[in-house]
């Protein structure tokens, strides 16, 4: 049975496409075949972090949400890019990233009803042991479809004022609709904060498990999307921790 | 008239909200009358980082838009609330954080001219020098029409792949509206990236002005948007680039 699990924020900047990615790449390299969809149609972004440009990128969700070609068609298998072998797949779905495309889509809108549709799609035409939903931060129609439909959601926040009440709007939405997981992932935490301490805050604050918390890593900053951490740095504490939060989103 | 500064970016997380904040604080100490006002209708954010919760602010923004109230209503003085002397003013104008509001505003949009006409009668009745945008990031229609009225427009962005080609979109659709004065401000840089290189680079890649390379601050990350920095911390290295980056923004 394909496992759906959503990848969301309140807020932006929190570093959800860099966890998605990362999260997509330790579990493909477990021999699983993982998709990984970029519903972030207004700021695409994951695609960088696979090596993925205008150039080499086909077609995207833009197109078949437009009805232009079948969801599969949009499936890039990103498994040769990421830098290291890997003994299972990883199918990337980008977003469109010309500008007159993500216009069109602020003016335009789409039908959320079809990205349901496509997602199965995907599970069915490439045989998916998982699909990963790189979400919109923010709570409207399509991200509430992508927690809906998710059999584990993880939600990412940085320990900063601008996060904490939106996340708990979140946390509280995704309880009604019924999550069958959710995990709190703390991410680019300061240096002189106690991460065990962070995670016992935010746990009670939110009555919630907290799956990760990521101090923020210079060589995270340095690395600036352009490859997949844990690729780069398996050893790094870091990936060390990615890995348990991975292990978790399956489980 | 006051001077009308915008601060953009393409992406999300890049420090927008605090940079102006922190604008705003060092224009005010040196005798300016500075309004601050948050038109990030979606993630507003302005107001926590002055520390004004829900019960500290009657009419918003929002408010002033569905023509509910007037303008003056919705600037709240900022300066009698910080800890610090400050010779001039700080008008805050903020966005309504509660989540209906927010969903509301993402469905409904606002009325950009409605917007711009109520920065010209803020900017009179308060006698401001200067007005500070805090804008969305992104691209759309909202955005792009207050960024045509300003008259300077700071695009903030990080050294990161997933900023890259969308800022240079930006640089280019801004130069398109003709706003009279443009620049980039990179922020968030690593900290052991030589800034000097980080700002040529930048300028050469984009042929625009680059008015500040910040690097990435372990105490402004663990301040957490909960207060302004430059009142904080004074004497921080990172205080001073900020007074140089505000001296060129009032030029």
């Amino acid at each position: 049975m394909t496992k759906i699990i959503s990848i969301h924020s309140f807020r932006g900047g929190t570093g959800k496409s860099n966890t998605t990615a990362n999260v997509t790449t330790l579990l493909a390299a477990e021999g699983r075949r993982v998709g990984v969809v970029d519903t972030d149609i207004q700021s695409p972004g994951i695609h960088v972090l696979f090596g993925i440009d205008e150039t080499t990128m086909p077609h995207s969700l833009n197109d078949y949400l437009w009805g232009k070609c079948a969801i599969q068609d949009t499936a890039l298998d990103v498994t040769a890019r990421v830098g290291a072998p890997i003994s299972g797949q990883i199918f990337l779905i980008p977003s469109s990233i010309k500008a007159g495309e993500i216009a069109r889509v602020l003016r335009e809108g789409y039908d959320v009803s079809l990205l349901n549709d496509g997602f199965q799609g995907l599970i069915d035409t490439l045989n998916l042991d998982v699909l990963m939903i790189d979400t919109h931060p923010g709570l409207n129609e399509e991200t509430l479809l992508s927690i809906a439909i998710s059999d584990a959601l993880g939600i990412i926040m940085r320990p900063d004022n601008q996060d904490y009440q939106g996340t708990g709007v979140t946390v509280e939405v995704a309880r009604k609709l019924d999550v069958p997981r959710m995990l709190l992932i703390v991410n680019k935490v300061p240096a002189v904060f106690d991460l065990a301490a962070v995670k016992t805050r935010v746990e009670q604050a939110y009555n919630c498990e907290v799956a990760a918390v990521l101090p923020h890593s210079e060589e995270m900053m340095a690395l600036a999307s352009s490859g997949i951490f844990a690729l780069r740095y398996p050893d790094h504490p870091v990936t060390a921790t990615l890995k348990q939060l991975a292990a978790r989103l399956v489980a | 008239m006051a001077k009308i500064i915008s601060m953009h970016s393409f992406r999300r997380g890049t420090g927008k909200s605090n940079l102006v904040a922190n604008m705003a604080a060092l224009m005010a100490a040196e005798g300016q009358r500075v309004g601050a006002v948050d038109t990030d209708l979606q993630s507003p954010s302005l107001h926590i980082l002055f520390g004004l919760g829900e019960e500290d602010i009657g009419y918003s923004l929002n408010d002033y838009l569905r023509g509910k109230c007037d303008i003056e209503q919705v600037a709240y003085a900022m300066t009698p609330r910080l800890r610090a002397e400050i010779r001039g003013q700080i008008f805050l104008v903020p966005s309504n954080a509660d989540i209906s509001e927010i969903a509301r505003a993402l469905r409904e949009g606002y009325n950009v001219g409605l917007l711009n006409e109520g920065l010209s009668k803020l900017s009179e009745a308060l006698n401001l020098d200067v007005l500070l945008v805090d804008t969305h990031a992104g691209l759309s229609e909202e955005t792009l029409l207050s960024i045509a009225v300003s008259d300077a427009l700071g695009i903030i962005m990080r050294p990161d792949q997933q900023d890259y080609q969308g800022t240079a979109i930006t640089v280019a659709v801004a130069r398109k509206l003709g706003v009279p004065r443009l620049a980039l401000i990179v922020n968030q840089a690593p900290s052991f990236f030589d800034l000097g290189q980080v700002k040529a680079q930048v300028e050469s890649a984009y042929q625009c002005e680059v008015i500040a390379a910040l690097p990435h601050c372990d105490e402004m990350m663990a301040l957490a948007s909960g207060d302004i920095f430059v009142l904080r911390y004074p004497d921080h290295p990172m205080t001073a680039s900020l007074k140089a980056l505000a001296h060129k923004l009032m030029a």
